[in-house]
């Protein structure tokens, strides 16, 4: 209990630093949410100074920090200027279209990773095994862009699935049934591109650890006393590379999201990505804070989760946490 | 050779009596993190002992009995949280770093395994001098007023120590991957030699060599010793190798040394349970062969 | 003739084994290697590292790395030949009749399953046992191997335990399916002085209680008193002389073994005054590329004939039960 509480300690004090790090550099880009209001002769720069002040933006940013950080602490993250609301409803419904983006993502990733992994790793230098490094070696070198770009090329031209937004625009009138249906259509293009990128990275993390455990000198032993092979990969080797896997389960995540931000956008999935890509375009100081600061979230959370697994895995982590006692 | 070569120079043996003293050594192991500094694993504590020049002292004890954490400090490869470690009057337990430059060439350990210390890259030359071109700018150079080895120095020097820990010097250049076992023990030595260091912490510098080898090397260490007047710390599992090489036995167990005493003394009349034990294992091992091979011979 | 075969529980007979190394020459790490182990029998073999003898204990249960190879030779176990065996056959085979003893035993147990689950493995691979009787088995196995408390063994983790108990929970491992054959691969070399006695004792009852053969493999004469029945000494992929312990011990006949064992004696019992050196064996142990042609202790032996270094010796038998490829003990005419 002990190791998730430091974890904890440790994520908190991480948040509030990239919080600290979000005002000084959105402090230090250069324009604001009102230079356009200032090139506009019908509006006087009394007015925007009043605006300024309304909004709390004369303040020194120390002071600012400080009201932003309480208001963070009653769960608003500060006021968006240009949809003149609290930031963090805004950001909660987009919130749930990424993470239903990421979150299947990731276990299509997984899906895919762990088992290609463990194959490559048992029939090593096999046609698979090269035809799967080929694979990833392209994917990870050509850009995530590049990738989305033309696997919506491929989708269009053989009009495979819908492109652009989460529903179509007769959603409403669905049944029950055919809105999940169209849901899943439309998820179907990022959620590829998404894993697909993330996949060339996680299937070679997987493969190493594998072949580490397949070599390593208690699995030749195991093997020595007659266990079959599909329980020497899966229960023995399998169990002894979960540890860096797991590891990675949190890195993976934060590699998802940041691509999602990405692929949001190509893909005009209605998540956070357009929205900060938006609210940065538009100098929206506390909204482009507010969504740096949810991706944060998540990322730290991931981790965490990755963390508890770790420890429910691995009984030599497990030993430093009763240690601790 | 002429006696003012590379090869030479360096200490003259000093007067007979007492090299190295240490008292009262601690060491602590800080275990736990950031939020629990005060857990942590008593090591070594309250050791004491002499090491006479030109003689062997022999650690001996039960695996985690705090052996080579004492090899270790004596070498200054850790810094002993207390206590003494006596050089010639000066106390190194607590030196700095940069003081420690002109001791570090005084004493040199030799591992277990010379494979893991030695870049596989690396020649048996180029093993061999490593030492000597990382400190010669610091220390040698200080102390003989000399300005440095040139390489043709270096060649002849290598040539020498490779004669004397008995490999043949026209193996110089060949790397060290194409050495044996008990090859690349030899090698350790002469790179600990390169300096002419007056005393040598050997941390199991026998384990996993075999038998015929061991003896190869035992026999090297005593010619070495008596043409060197050479001083060892000597930390060993293997008591028969011990019992042939050490003048004086101490025997830890639990981070303290429980029994310290001449060899002899402690192999005929051991007085505490600890070194019973590890003797009493060994001698019935003995036992039995010393029957087999009676029985026939 | 009496027939042999049920006699012998395990026959190698002529096994020549070549490493095909990714770059570089082939090395024959057994070249004609025969011996002959009975049911309930303790055969030591003794040899230096590179002689071949772990390369041996691998060939046994056909687990040579890839790049290895049997290229001639056979293994015949209860009268099967190994080597013709399918992987299926083998995998029966292992654990279950021919068991390996592992050397290191920080390293052979698996780092995140318990010790309980590592023996109930074993036992789940080979006999059909429910949940229930195999955690029996297990714990009985475990107080077998000296765990009074096999309750609280059965759910630790390797690195909470001492490396005495991991080699415990490792014979545990090996003997769980009562194989008829052990081989023991120095299993104590990584151990202190006094775990390896009680490791000893411990597969002499093991051998005692349920007539298990063991092969045990060593490079220290010393470990194989009081617990073998007979020896091989190996040297340079090859055996060189097999011998019932005693005559090993008592008259040696090879060169080797008599240098061997002089040099065992001499540190081991005299613990001899300082000063005194220790005998030895000059030289180095030949280069497994470029062997010689003719005995390969040829070049270290102080007793050299000229007809050594032109041809290997045959095997010469100069007292019962004890064989020897010497030329001292045979005519030595071309």
């Amino acid at each position: 209990m002990i190791y998730v509480g430091q974890r904890l300690l440790r994520a908190i004090l991480l948040l509030a630093g990239v919080s600290a790090l979000c005002f000084l550099f959105t402090e230090m880009a250069p324009g604001s949410f009102f230079d356009e209001m200032r090139l506009n002769p019908q509006i006087s720069p009394e007015t925007i100074s009043a605006l300024r002040a309304h909004y709390g933006l004369d303040q020194p940013l120390a002071v600012r920090y400080g009201r932003w950080m309480k208001s963070a602490l009653h769960a608003d993250f500060g006021y968006s200027i240009a949809y003149n609301m609290p930031v963090a409803p805004l950001l909660w419904k987009r919130t749930q279209n990424t993470l239903l983006l990421t979150t299947t993502a990731l276990l299509l990733t997984w899906f895919i990773s762990v088992p290609l992994g463990v194959w490559t790793a048992n029939w090593r230098e096999g046609l698979l095994d090269k035809t799967v490094t080929l694979a990833s070696s392209f994917v990870i070198s050509v850009p995530e862009l590049v990738i989305a770009v033309a696997v919506l090329a491929v989708a269009v031209r053989w009009r495979l699935a819908p492109i652009g937004g989460m529903t179509s625009t007769d959603f409403d009138g669905l049944s029950e049934w055919t809105k999940l249906q169209d849901l899943t259509r439309h998820l179907a293009l990022p959620v590829l591109i998404l894993a697909v990128c993330e996949s060339a990275v996680i299937v070679r993390h997987i493969r190493a650890s594998m072949v580490e455990a397949l070599d390593a000198p208690y699995v030749h032993a195991a093997r020595g006393f007659g266990i079959r092979r599909a329980r020497l990969l899966f229960r023995h080797a399998l169990s002894a590379a979960a540890n860096p896997a797991i590891s990675l389960l949190g890195f993976s995540l934060a590699g998802l999201l940041s691509g999602s931000l990405l692929v949001e956008v190509v893909c005009g999935w209605p998540g956070l990505g357009p929205l900060i890509l938006e609210a940065t375009l538009s100098r929206d100081l506390y909204l482009v804070i507010g969504g740096i600061m949810f991706s944060a979230l998540f990322m730290v959370g991931g981790n965490l989760v990755a963390d508890v697994m770790l420890l429910a895995f691995d009984p030599r982590i497990r030993r430093e946490g009763t240690n601790a006692d | 050779m002429s006696t003012n070569s590379p090869a030479n120079r360096g200490n003259e043996p000093e007067p007979i009596g007492r090299f190295l003293c240490a008292s009262g050594l601690c060491k602590k192991y800080a275990r736990g993190s950031l939020w629990q500094k005060d857990r942590s694993i008593t090591a070594v504590r309250d050791v004491d002992f002499e090491i006479q020049h030109g003689k062997t002292l022999a650690l001996v004890g039960a695996s985690g009995s705090g052996k080579s954490t004492v090899a270790r400090c004596v070498a200054r490869l850790e810094r002993p949280d207390s206590g003494q470690i006596l050089i010639g009057g000066t106390d190194i337990a607590q030196l700095h770093p940069s003081e420690l430059a002109p001791f570090r060439s005084r004493i040199q350990m030799v591992f277990q395994d010379p494979v893991t210390s030695m870049n596989p890259r690396f020649s048996a030359r180029e093993v061999i001098e490593e030492p000597l071109i990382i400190s010669e700018p610091t220390i040698i150079g200080r102390q003989s007023g000399q300005v440095g080895y040139t390489r043709e120095d270096r060649r002849d020097l290598v040539r020498t120590l490779m004669a004397e820990v008995g490999l043949s010097p026209d193996w110089m250049d060949r790397s060290i991957l194409h050495f044996s076992g008990g090859q690349r023990q030899r090698l350790a030595l002469a790179r600990a030699l390169v300096l002419r260091p007056q005393l040598l912490v050997l941390d199991e510098a026998f384990s996993g060599l075999d038998l015929s080898t061991q003896a190869q090397i035992a026999n090297l260490l005593l010619d070495l010793q008596e043409a060197h007047q050479l001083t060892y710390l000597l930390i060993s599992h293997d008591l028969a190798l011990v019992v042939h090489l050490a003048d004086v036995i101490a025997v830890m167990s639990g981070g303290r040394i429980v029994e310290i005493g001449p060899t002899q003394q402690i192999i005929l009349n051991p007085s505490e349970a600890a070194t019973k034990k590890q003797l009493v294992s060994a001698k019935l091992a003995t036992a039995k062969f010393a029957a087999a091979v009676g029985a026939q011979g | 003739m009496v027939d042999n075969s049920n006699k012998y529980l395990l026959q190698v007979h002529e096994l020549k084994v070549t490493y095909f190394p990714a770059n570089g020459d082939p090395v024959r790490a057994l070249d004609g290697v025969s011996l002959d182990i009975c049911s309930g029998e303790v055969v030591g073999i003794l040899g230096e590292s590179g002689c071949g003898k772990s390369t041996l204990a691998s060939a046994l249960l056909k687990m040579l790395p890839p790049q290895a190879k049997c290229e001639d030779g056979s293994i015949l176990f209860r009268g099967r030949d190994l080597l013709s065996l399918p992987e299926r056959d083998l995998r029966a085979i292992r654990g279950q009749e021919i068991s390996l003893i592992p050397q290191d035993p920080a390293l052979a147990l698996n780092p995140v399953m318990t010790a309980g689950s590592q023996v109930s493995e074993v036992l789940r691979s080979h006999l059909p046992l429910n949940t229930q009787q195999r955690r029996q088995g297990v714990l009985d196995l475990l107080r077998e191997v000296g765990f009074n408390e096999p309750q609280e063994i059965y759910s630790t983790y390797p690195h909470q335990l001492s490396g005495g108990q991991r080699q415990r929970i490792a014979i545990a491992q090996a003997v769980a399916c009562r194989p008829a054959l052990l081989i023991a691969d120095e299993a104590t070399s990584e151990l202190d002085v006094s775990l390896q006695a009680e490791i000893v004792t411990l597969l002499s009852q093991i051998r005692r209680q349920h007539g298990t053969a063991i092969l045990a493999i060593s490079h220290d004469p010393v470990f194989f008193a009081g617990f073998a029945d007979r020896m091989a000494v190996m040297y340079a992929g090859r055996i060189v002389e097999v011998a019932s312990t005693d005559v090993i011990f008592g008259r040696p006949l090879h060169p080797y073994t008599q240098a061997l064992v002089r040099i065992a004696t001499s540190s081991v019992v005299t613990g001899a005054a300082k000063s005194a050196r220790l005998p030895v064996i000059d030289g180095e142990t030949p280069n497994p590329t470029s062997l010689p042609v003719g005995c390969r202790f040829e070049p270290r032996c102080c007793e050299r004939m000229d007809v050594c270094s032109r041809r290997y010796p045959p095997e010469f038998m100069p007292a019962p039960l004890a064989n020897v490829n010497c030329f001292k003990y045979g005519e030595h005419v071309d």
